[in-house]
């Protein structure tokens, strides 16, 4: 079967800019982005605009292939071969393509690292989680890559829930200081081998030359464009042996999971912004409850595992 | 190594956050995260300003039940373990 790649954006003709809706924010971008609906709201400003820039980078002296520099307000990004990002104040991204260079593989990157690196200027935590709706709030799955957070989703997707965000969500404070999210990403991005098996379908490649072994697929059910609090958060973890428990995290382990699961940690680091994020982390370990979630071999079908969050969702299986 | 006598601090690049009745502190030196608890918190929260590793000790066996002995074995163990960090000043001047 041949894969489709197409755009899946409706919009303005070649040459002009897309609108969208991330993260509650009017972004207008020079790039489309695949499988991510076109979005104008009436009468707002635009709070992010992604350019492709034209003329030399900042980085363009640079014989490294690849670069990741960060202060608080201004980041640069260079993927060689694919392409270069500024991302300043948290309201601009300008991109310089590689040459011969594949805007979705350039696509990648921006709503990555580049993204994450906008957010964490803003002062968000943007978590390395997919996240659904439930009526109790917000449910984020959080690991690291291959530890099925997609897959997750995507099976409580099929089950009736609304997807939020996948592979990023930008974790923001309420006025009333509550964690929560607005909807960032609502396409999913999965192995070509699980979307059968979930009797899902592909509307496009992720990558041209890179991820090329995963798609895009639409969720049947997306999360309206309102922000919503953060529930609870599921550590998924593949390697605990032959444990079944789902363990709640307290304390300083619970901290350390948002630590080590912080997208894009370098910001972090380079920008040295450890006292907010520290105490961000700290802020929503005491608010939110994160659960160890164990996806061990011989659990069997994916749906087994909805089932289990399902009951662990509604109280029918005991913390431990 | 330290003894008795060292005077022990935290050290100041640290930043800490509480989290139940855990504490996680971060080293802004090194970029390095670390979660300490209980009795070991007792002791962080005893050095932010200097005092004497006997001092400390003291306040110790006074608060738990706890032979001197253990307690300074115990007790100069996490302190070791804090400098090799560098989480933690030692001087062997007088408190001032």
């Amino acid at each position: 079967m041949r894969d489709l790649d197409l755009p899946c954006t409706t919009g303005p003709a070649r040459g002009a800019a897309f609108d969208y809706v991330l993260c509650g924010w009017q972004v207008r971008s020079d790039l489309p982005l695949t499988a991510v609906p076109t979005q104008r709201r009436a009468g707002e400003s635009v709070d992010v605009r992604i350019e492709i820039a034209q003329g030399a980078s900042p980085m363009a002296a640079c014989t490294q292939p690849y670069v990741f520099e960060h202060s608080a307000a201004r980041s640069l990004i260079k993927i060689g071969e694919v392409a270069e990002f500024e991302v300043s104040e948290g309201r601009r991204i300008r991109v310089w393509l590689a040459p011969g260079a594949a805007r979705k593989d350039a696509e990648i990157f921006l709503l990555g690292p580049a993204w994450a690196s906008l957010c964490h200027q803003r002062g968000l935590l943007p978590l390395h989680a997919s996240a659904i709706r439930t009526t109790h709030g917000l449910v984020a799955f959080c690991g690291h890559s291959g530890a099925g957070k997609s897959t997750t989703a995507a099976v409580m997707v099929t089950s009736g829930y609304e997807l939020v965000a996948d592979d990023v969500l930008p974790i923001s404070l309420h006025q009333n200081a509550s964690p929560g999210a607005w909807p960032y990403l609502r396409r999913m991005k999965l192995s070509s081998e699980s979307i059968p098996q979930l009797a899902l379908s592909p509307v496009a490649a992720v990558g041209t030359r890179l991820d090329r072994e995963k798609k895009f697929v639409r969720p049947q059910f997306a999360a309206a464009d309102e922000w919503v609090r953060l529930e609870r958060i599921y550590l998924l973890e593949t390697d605990r042996g032959t444990s079944r428990s789902i363990d709640r995290l307290v304390g300083a382990e619970a901290v350390r999971a948002l630590i080590d699961q912080t997208y894009h940690f370098p910001f972090v680091s380079m920008s040295g912004r450890f006292r907010e994020h520290l105490e961000m982390c700290a802020h929503i370990a005491s608010r939110v409850p994160i659960y160890r979630l164990p996806r061990f071999a011989g659990l069997g079908t994916e749906n087994k595992l909805a089932a289990v969050i399902r009951a662990h969702l509604n109280g029918e299986l005991v913390d431990n | 190594m330290l003894n008795l006598n060292s005077i022990v601090q935290r050290a100041p690049d640290v930043i800490a956050a509480e989290s139940g009745h855990d504490l996680v502190m971060v080293s802004v030196i090194n970029g390095l995260y670390y979660g300490i608890s209980d009795v070991a918190r007792g002791i962080w929260e005893a050095i932010e300003h200097p005092k004497k590793v006997s001092d400390l000790i003291d306040d110790l066996t006074a608060s738990y039940r706890i032979d001197r002995e253990t307690c300074t074995r115990e007790t100069i163990s996490f302190l070791e373990s804090l400098r090799a960090e560098e989480l933690l000043q030692v001087s062997d001047g007088p408190v001032t």
